[in-house]
């Protein structure tokens, strides 16, 4: 283990935090925003996001950096929205298991993460430029740089829209329903994205 | 002339009262991007238009032989991926072919124009509202001007919102979402009700 890590330069253990904290998915990179914004409204709905999100994500990747790199960009792009098509199936059945009657309230949300940036944008400008162990750490950084973002989101919409706390009901003074509609999504992500630049200035200081 | 009148009330619609990017978030990582050069908006827009337009038409199809079975929901991404992949590889070929100019100036960011949620949403939107032919066309049309109005109302602010005299810890994304959620806000006053997802 060491060994290994003796081999990691400090800067690559940092890269490796970019999709986490340096260049967080949502709050600094911008990607992503639609299920953040929309979707995830309620803690519930968060966590579907959060599952859904990881297992589409993650295998879509990993199986993408198999694709010889010789095939022109214009059907690589194809084939990696069809293997998210392909890896939706199993895990919307997992998903129906876990969590049944859920996938109705997050809608289209789910399906359209078959095409979302990670996957499309991000797998060639970034994650298939690395070693496969490299790029396994580096996909898995920016899907948790997603989930805290969404689950952080769901929560706290779920607390001043709907009175409840990770599913147990709470008492609130302070009611605001508009926070769960798409206009109070884009001003709450812009607020956390200022908190927490705000936040990574100081530290840097 | 019903037919007509019906695609233009529902571009309409999904312009201006169910506008993708203010009304349901989709595509807006590719419109915050697309915002930062203003010379390519047009272009990029002209693009979404056409490949959700396109590819609208072909799911009207698909739709009918498959939406009413049970399950369909599991296997709709698959073939929406095909038809956008589709007039995606059509697109290109023939631009290539008849029209390498404009080939050449937008290969750079066609493929993001073609895989991204507004459109791939556009098509999810119509398979559940959608009705006849016209309402599919008028819906996919009316996403990809949309798409174009959000990001010309954004590309108006990126300068100022970017400028020295935004607090640091606001400039850029952050108060860009808070521009956006403010347009949004003028957007869902003209709707009056809850989007359903």
């Amino acid at each position: 283990m060491q060994k290994l890590l003796s081999k990691i330069d400090t800067s690559e253990i940092k890269a490796l935090l970019d999709g986490l904290i340096y260049k967080n998915t949502v709050l600094v990179s911008g990607l992503v925003i639609a299920p953040v914004v929309v979707a995830a409204n309620s803690y519930r709905n968060a966590l579907l996001l959060v599952i859904a999100f990881s297992a589409i994500t993650f295998i879509t990747i990993m199986t993408a950096s198999f694709i010889p790199k010789n095939i022109v960009y214009t059907i690589r792009i194809i084939i990696y929205a069809v293997i998210g098509a392909m890896v939706y199936l199993p895990t919307i059945i997992l998903l129906e298991q876990i969590m049944p009657g859920a996938l109705s309230d997050v809608g289209i949300y789910v399906p359209l993460l078959v095409a979302n940036s990670l996957i499309v944008v991000k797998s060639e400008t970034r994650f298939l430029k690395q070693s496969k162990g490299y790029m396994m750490l580096d996909v898995i950084s920016y899907i948790m740089g997603f989930n805290v973002v969404i689950l952080i989101v769901g929560i706290v919409r779920d607390l001043f829209a709907n009175s409840m706390l990770m599913g147990h009901n709470v008492n609130v003074s302070v009611q605001i329903p508009a926070i769960a509609a798409p206009f109070g999504g884009f001003i709450l992500l812009g607020l956390f994205a200022a908190l927490y630049r705000y936040i990574l200035n100081k530290l840097k200081e | 002339m019903e037919v007509i009148a019906k695609f233009i009330s529902i571009a309409l619609v999904t312009v201006f009262a169910e506008n993708s990017i203010f009304a349901r978030g989709l595509g807006s990582s590719t419109m915050l991007s697309a915002a930062k050069n203003k010379r390519e908006i047009a272009g990029f827009g002209i693009s979404i238009t056409f490949i959700s337009t396109i590819s609208s038409a072909l799911s009207f199809f698909v739709d009918k032989l498959y939406v009413n079975k049970a399950l369909s929901y599991i296997y709709m991404p698959l073939i929406y991926v095909l038809i956008i992949g589709f007039v995606y590889i059509s697109t290109l070929l023939c631009l290539w072919k008849w029209l390498p100019n404009l080939f050449v100036k937008i290969k750079r960011y066609v493929h993001i124009s073609a895989f991204n949620c507004a459109v791939l949403g556009a098509l999810f939107i119509n398979s559940q509202n959608g009705s006849s032919f016209s309402s599919y066309i008028g819906h996919g049309f009316g996403t990809g001007i949309g798409f174009l109005l959000a990001t010309y109302l954004v590309s108006i602010g990126y300068k100022k919102l970017n400028s020295d005299k935004v607090p640091e810890s606001f400039r850029g994304l952050p108060i860009m979402l808070i521009y956006i959620g403010i347009l949004s806000l003028a957007f869902y006053g003209m709707l009056g009700y809850q989007v359903a997802l």
